[in-house]
C-alpha cells in the first residue's frame, strides 16, 4: 500500500487512518497535522472531556469518540467536523454517566482531582460542579473558557440554544444555592 | 452577590480543569499516596513493571540512549520511586495508532471472553517504519500491567535476521518454539511460560502479546492466545489495505 499524500511516512497500522485524513485535509478539515501525526483539536477535546467526566477518563473518551466517527465516515462528510468531535466527545461522556455506581466513583476521581490542583477551593462548592449532569458542563466550559454565546453553544453541541440556556441557568442555580447555604 | 460568585467559581473551575487536563500526562514517575492512578502515574508504573519482567529495559523503550536506573532487584512498587528519566519521554497518548491498536486488543478480549480491557494506549514518536513501537496495556485497579500488547515496526536491517531484533529473553526464548505459518506472519506461542506470550512476527512488524500471569486471574490456553493475536494481526491488515 502505497503512501497516501505522498509525503506522509508509511505505517502499518497508521495507513488506513491517513487515509481518513489525506481526505479530511483534502476537504479543509484539519484534523491532523501534515505529518498525520497528531489531532489538531487533541488538545481543546482533551480539555472538553475533563471538563464532562475528569482527567482520568477524558482521554478515553477522546478516543472512543474519535474512533466512533472514524469508523463510521462520518468526520470525512462533516460539514462541520469540530462540532461533531464535540458532540461525540459529549454523547460518549453521556453514556459513561448511566451507570450510577461508576458514574459516583467518576465524580469522585473528578473532585479529588480538582481539590489536589486547587486545594482552596470549598469542598461542597466542588461536589455541586462535578455533580452537575455532562450538558451542564459542557455548556459552562463553552460559555466559560471558550466565551461561546447561547447561539454560538448551540451550534457547536447540535442542540437548541433555548436548552443551552436552560443548561445554564439550571448550573447556576444549583451552585448558587452551594454557595448561599 | 451571588450571582458574582458563580460566576467566580465557574471561571476558576473552567481554567483548574484546563490545567489538570493536558498537565496529567507530563507527571513524573515519582510515586505518590494515590486516591487513584492518574492515567500516566498508572502506564509509568505498567511500563516499568513490563521492564522489569519482560526485561526490555535496555531494549525498546531505551533504545535511544534512554538511561534508566537498573530495576532488576526491586518490587513493582519500589520501581515507581525512581526518579530516572521518563521512558515514556519517546512515547505519546492519543496517536492514531494508539487509538487503532487500542480498539483492535478490545474488540479481541472481548471476543476471547476475557473480561478486561485496555487501560491506557502509547506510540513511540518514532515512526513504525524506523523500528517504531506502539504499546497498550491493561492495568489492574492498582496500577500495575495484567497484559501487554505491543506492536514493533521492524527497519530493513532488522528484517535481515530474525533473531536480531529479539534482544529480551523473554521474546527471545519464543525462537525455539515452533512457529505456525499464517497468512499474517509467524506465529509463535508458549501460553505455559512464566510469562505466557504469542509473537507474530511479518516483514513489516512483530506483534507481542504478553500477559503478566501474577497479575491475572486465569491462565489463557494456547489456543485463546492464539485467536487473540490473530484477530488483532488480521484487523491490523484490514486496515493497512
Amino acid at each position: 500500500m502505497g503512501s497516501p499524500g505522498g509525503k506522509i511516512p508509511v505505517t502499518r497500522i497508521g495507513d488506513w487512518w491517513r487515509l481518513r485524513v489525506v481526505e479530511a485535509e483534502r476537504n479543509h478539515i484539519g484534523l491532523v497535522t501534515p505529518g498525520g501525526e497528531y489531532v489538531h483539536h487533541a488538545e481543546e477535546l482533551t480539555r472538553f472531556a475533563t471538563s464532562l467526566v475528569g482527567p482520568s477518563d477524558a482521554l478515553d473518551v477522546v478516543h472512543d469518540a474519535v474512533l466512533s466517527l472514524m469508523t463510521s465516515g462520518r468526520l470525512v462528510d462533516a460539514e462541520n467536523p469540530r462540532a461533531l468531535l464535540y458532540r461525540a466527545v459529549l454523547a460518549r461522556s453521556n453514556s459513561l454517566h448511566r451507570s450510577v455506581f461508576r458514574r459516583r466513583r467518576r465524580e469522585q476521581r473528578f473532585a479529588e482531582s480538582l481539590i489536589v490542583a486547587d486545594p482552596e477551593r470549598r469542598p461542597d462548592v466542588t461536589a455541586a460542579l462535578v455533580r452537575l449532569s455532562p450538558q451542564q458542563r459542557a455548556c459552562i466550559w463553552l460559555a466559560y473558557w471558550e466565551d461561546l454565546s447561547a447561539d454560538q453553544i448551540a451550534e457547536r453541541l447540535g442542540i437548541a440554544a433555548g436548552t443551552v440556556k436552560s443548561h445554564l441557568a439550571r448550573a447556576r442555580e444549583r451552585l448558587r444555592r452551594v454557595i448561599g447555604e | 452577590m451571588n450571582e458574582m460568585q458563580v460566576d467566580q467559581e465557574f471561571r476558576r473551575f473552567v481554567e483548574t480543569v484546563a490545567a489538570i487536563a493536558l498537565e496529567a500526562p507530563l507527571v513524573t514517575p515519582v510515586r505518590k499516596e494515590r486516591r487513584s492512578p492518574a492515567p500516566l502515574m498508572a502506564i509509568v508504573g505498567g511500563f516499568t513493571a513490563v521492564l522489569l519482567v519482560l526485561g526490555l529495559s535496555s531494549v525498546v523503550l531505551v533504545q535511544e540512549s534512554k538511561t534508566a536506573r537498573s530495576v532488576g532487584a526491586e518490587s513493582p512498587a519500589e520501581i515507581l520511586d525512581y526518579d530516572a528519566q521518563d521512558p515514556l519521554d519517546d512515547f505519546i497518548l492519543d496517536t492514531e495508532n494508539a487509538i487503532v491498536l487500542r480498539s483492535l486488543v478490545d474488540a479481541a478480549l472481548a471476543d476471547a471472553g476475557v473480561d478486561l480491557t485496555v487501560t491506557k494506549a502509547v506510540a513511540e514518536r518514532r515512526d513504525l517504519s524506523d523500528g517504531g513501537m506502539v504499546h497498550v496495556a491493561v492495568l489492574d485497579e492498582d496500577g500495575f500491567l495484567v497484559i501487554s500488547v505491543d506492536y514493533q515496526g521492524i527497519t530493513d536491517a532488522q528484517r535481515e535476521s530474525e533473531s536480531e531484533s529479539r534482544t529480551d529473553t523473554i521474546v527471545q526464548n519464543l525462537v525455539s518454539v515452533p512457529g505456525e505459518s499464517t497468512r499474517y506472519g509467524t506465529l509463535r506461542v508458549d501460553a505455559d511460560a512464566p510469562t505466557p506470550i504469542a509473537s507474530l512476527r511479518s516483514d513489516e512488524g512483530e506483534l507481542i502479546f504478553a500477559v503478566i500471569q501474577e497479575r491475572m486471574h486465569v491462565r489463557l490456553t494456547d489456543d485463546t492466545l492464539r485467536a487473540i493475536t490473530l484477530q488483532i494481526a488480521a484487523g491490523l491488515d484490514q486496515l493497512a489495505r
